[in-house]
């Protein structure tokens, strides 16, 4: 039987397969993760690796891309190092008014995002954080992104992605003990935030409504499900609970001041606190924040670039881990667009001087990557303009910006008011939260009043359909221009 | 001719107002209502759609050049009967059911209309048999689908599969097309073409109709 030898981080695995498969099928079945953000397309280039051996198509200078490629005998194949359990900041306190927790001694604060599952342990007397994780979302060995996974769902793989975030959750728990140093409880309060669509994976629902119009969703949470579990509600189809912890947690709908609220990311969710109402909305903005359709983009991997500036009119990267550059990453590709326009070597529509650019030896931009730019920070940026027009709200009347999720916490917001994905006039107003979704979560563990303040909350949101909206999409049109709005 | 030279270049610039007027000030002067459309308003779409194809301009610079040539047609219109302007085909083109992404269809669309075509636009989120059934009642040669989710595009195969069941599939030719769309899908659901952008589609189109 051929074979695929696979070497990752010094060892080699050895794969014997029968036909012809694609690298991605049998990596796959073996457990490997490969990003394939285009859909398995063979246009983003994600999932690229060095290869050797006998494959169709051949090897193009020792790569191949893994969605598009057969393996016809024996072949090999090199992989980056796995991921690792991350060690996940861990804050010391937690944005608690009063102490209220539910019953027990300890709790357990989760957050199922796309990509990464964050959990923390709390004790619930005290209210003090004793441990937090992160490990990469295992059903991205299925499809990494929302609509992927919501297709294999609907294809029979339903059980698979719900045994697959389960089985991660239980490893979490057990290290989180031992990390604090306590026997796994019988009885663990938790509360699980996480988009719809994990939801409903979490709870084996058939994800049928998410995935076309009119885009309802049949279950949006906010119940108590097993013993002792609690899933927030959620303000919509693509409006996750997280996006109400993240409300939550910034204690926006608490004061009286108008403020926003923007996760960006793929699917960016977008909220508006004013006048004692909140106006929430979603706009996908495709995987470019995270690398993703971008001919050399990276997630935030070793070895991507994360910050480009201009330094004597020459540019000046650094990279994650200090490592040597290998292709770019969101908040590197923001910074990227935002120099190139200071520099003039890119006009404000996007144009760019060259038809490429290199940052860093053996790194490019390409004018198509820009383009995959211009979309997803078109749609973010039409998304606010929409969100304050509906509430009739000016930007110079936003008191407060926070910004919500991983990506927000790296972004330059000078680079992101330069290049028009938000407001310049917000740029002294901006707040980076973190992973507010998980400190949200451990605030519904410490204060029971909270439970429904969630709940409340997420009903009262009056969400804002962009499809069809024609504030939107002139909006949208407009906002992909590189001109600070 | 100058003012045909301009009326191209203005409209490439998007300045609507400005095509209009020359559309006007052409008729005026007695320039001959088809060689206004082809050397003025289309020609100035088309140097636009292959610079869109080359990634040298964008979706807001198209958007604006669009409303420029639909501006100058609004005025050259109702010469086309008079002076035996006739379009070069009818197309019928909508986002499938389930999907409400419009902004890649209207793209495809103004290309054809660029290109000469008359374009029936149905929207979005439209049934397969609505397909049919226009395609059927405005005599559509050319059937254009849009998809940009994953999850919609198994509507496309429907659609075609309609077209079966109704027999007229051999009446028209089905073009697919979106972000996730590929020739290899295509092929696979029995469709007569696919273009990665609009204004290839506009060129398929045209070669469709030639052979
Ligand atoms: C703008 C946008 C929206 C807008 C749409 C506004 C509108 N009026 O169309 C809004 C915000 C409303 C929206 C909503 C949603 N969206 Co959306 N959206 C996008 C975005 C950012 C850009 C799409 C776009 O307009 N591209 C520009 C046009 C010009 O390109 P195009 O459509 O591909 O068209 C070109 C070619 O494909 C070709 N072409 C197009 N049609 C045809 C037809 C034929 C016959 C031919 C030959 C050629 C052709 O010509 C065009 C020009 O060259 C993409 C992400 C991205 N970066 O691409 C996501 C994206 C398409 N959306 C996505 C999703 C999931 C959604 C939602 C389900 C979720 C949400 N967050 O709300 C909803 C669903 C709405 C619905 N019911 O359909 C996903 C799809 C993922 C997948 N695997 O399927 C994407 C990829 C983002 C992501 N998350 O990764 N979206």
């Amino acid at each position: 039987m051929p074979e695929l030898r696979v070497h990752q981080a010094g060892a080699v695995r050895v794969l014997p397969f029968e036909g012809q498969p694609l690298l991605t099928q049998l990596l796959r079945q073996a457990g490997y993760e490969i990003s394939t953000p285009c859909g398995s397309a063979g246009v983003c280039g994600r999932c690229g690796l060095r290869v050797a051996g006998q494959l169709d198509p051949p090897a193009r200078e020792g790569r191949a891309l893994a969605c598009r490629t057969r393996l016809m005998g024996d072949a090999q194949v090199w992989l980056a190092d796995p991921h690792q359990l991350d060690k996940i900041a861990l804050a010391d306190s937690l944005p608690l008014t009063d102490l209220k927790p539910l019953p027990g001694e300890f709790g357990l604060a989760v957050d199922i995002g796309t990509t990464t599952l964050a959990a923390m342990l709390v004790d619930l007397p005290s209210g003090r954080p004793l441990a937090a994780v992160g490990l990469t979302n295992p059903q991205a060995s299925l499809s990494d992104n929302v609509i992927g996974r919501i297709s294999a769902a609907l294809e029979g793989e339903g059980p698979r992605l719900r045994a697959l975030v389960r089985e991660a959750l239980t490893g979490l728990t057990r290290q989180l003990c031992e990390q604090a140093g306590i026997e796994r409880p019988l009885h663990l309060p938790t509360v699980i935030a996480g988009n719809t669509a994990m939801l409903y994976l979490y709870m084996g629902y058939s994800p049928r409504a998410l995935s076309a119009a009119p885009f309802e969703a049949d279950h949006l949470f906010g119940v108590w499900v097993e013993e002792h579990t609690f899933l927030p509600r959620c303000p919509g189809a693509f409006l996750g609970a997280d996006l109400n912890l993240a409300l939550l947690a910034s204690g926006l709908c608490e004061r009286e001041e108008t403020a926003l609220l923007a996760d960006i990311g793929t699917n960016g969710e977008i909220a508006l606190w004013h006048r004692g109402r909140l106006h929430c909305a979603a706009a996908a903005a495709g995987p470019a924040f995270e690398g993703g359709g971008i001919t050399q983009g990276l997630g935030s991997e070793r070895g991507a670039i994360d910050s480009v500036q201009a330094v004597d009119g020459q540019l000046r990267i650094t990279t994650i881990g200090d490592a040597p550059a290998r292709g770019i990453c969101g908040s590197g590709l923001v910074d990227a667009a935002a120099t190139l326009l200071d520099l003039t070597l890119m006009d404000e529509t996007g144009r760019l001087s060259q038809d490429k650019v290199a940052l860093a030896p053996g790194v490019m931009l390409w004018q198509k990557d820009i383009r995959q730019l211009q979309l997803a920070k078109g749609a973010i940026a039409a998304a606010i303009g929409a969100l304050c027009q509906t509430a009739g709200v000016r930007t110079r009347d936003i008191h407060r910006f926070y910004l919500a999720g991983g990506f927000g916490s790296y972004l330059r917001p000078q680079s992101a008011a330069r290049i028009g994905l938000i407001p310049e006039e917000l740029l002294e107003k901006t707040v980076a939260l973190g992973n507010a979704a998980l400190s949200g979560a451990a605030m519904l563990l410490l204060n029971q009043d909270c439970l429904d303040a969630s709940t409340r909350l997420a009903r009262q949101a009056q969400v804002l359909t962009l499809s069809g909206n024609p504030q939107f999409s002139q909006l949208f049109a407009e906002r992909m221009m590189f001109e600070p709005f | 001719m100058q003012i045909l030279a301009d009326i191209s270049s203005k409209l490439q610039a998007g300045k609507a107002k400005e095509v209009q007027e020359l559309v006007q000030q052409a008729l005026d002067q007695q320039v001959p209502v088809r060689d206004i459309l082809e050397q003025g308003l289309l020609d100035g779409m088309g140097i636009i759609g292959a610079k869109f194809k080359n990634d040298e301009v964008f979706v807001p610079e198209v958007l604006i050049a669009a409303r420029a040539m639909n501006r100058g047609m609004e005025v050259l219109k109702p010469y086309f009967a008079e002076s035996g302007v006739e379009a070069r085909g009818r197309v019928c083109i909508g986002t499938v059911q389930g999907d409400l992404h419009d902004i890649g269809k209207n793209l495809v669309k103004m290309m054809m209309e660029g290109k000469g075509f008359e374009v029936i636009d149905l929207g979005t989120d439209v049934p397969a048999e609505a397909f049919v059934k226009a395609a059927a009642e405005h005599g559509c040669a050319i059937v254009c689908l849009s998809a940009l989710l994953t999850t919609t595009m198994p509507a496309m195969r429907q659609v075609v599969e309609a077209f079966e069941a109704a027999g007229t599939r051999d009446q028209v030719k089905i073009m697919v097309g979106g972000a996730p769309v590929t020739d290899e899908f295509c092929a696979q659901i029995g469709a007569d073409a696919y273009a990665a952008d609009a204004a290839s589609a506009a060129d398929k189109a045209l070669a469709l109709l030639g052979g």
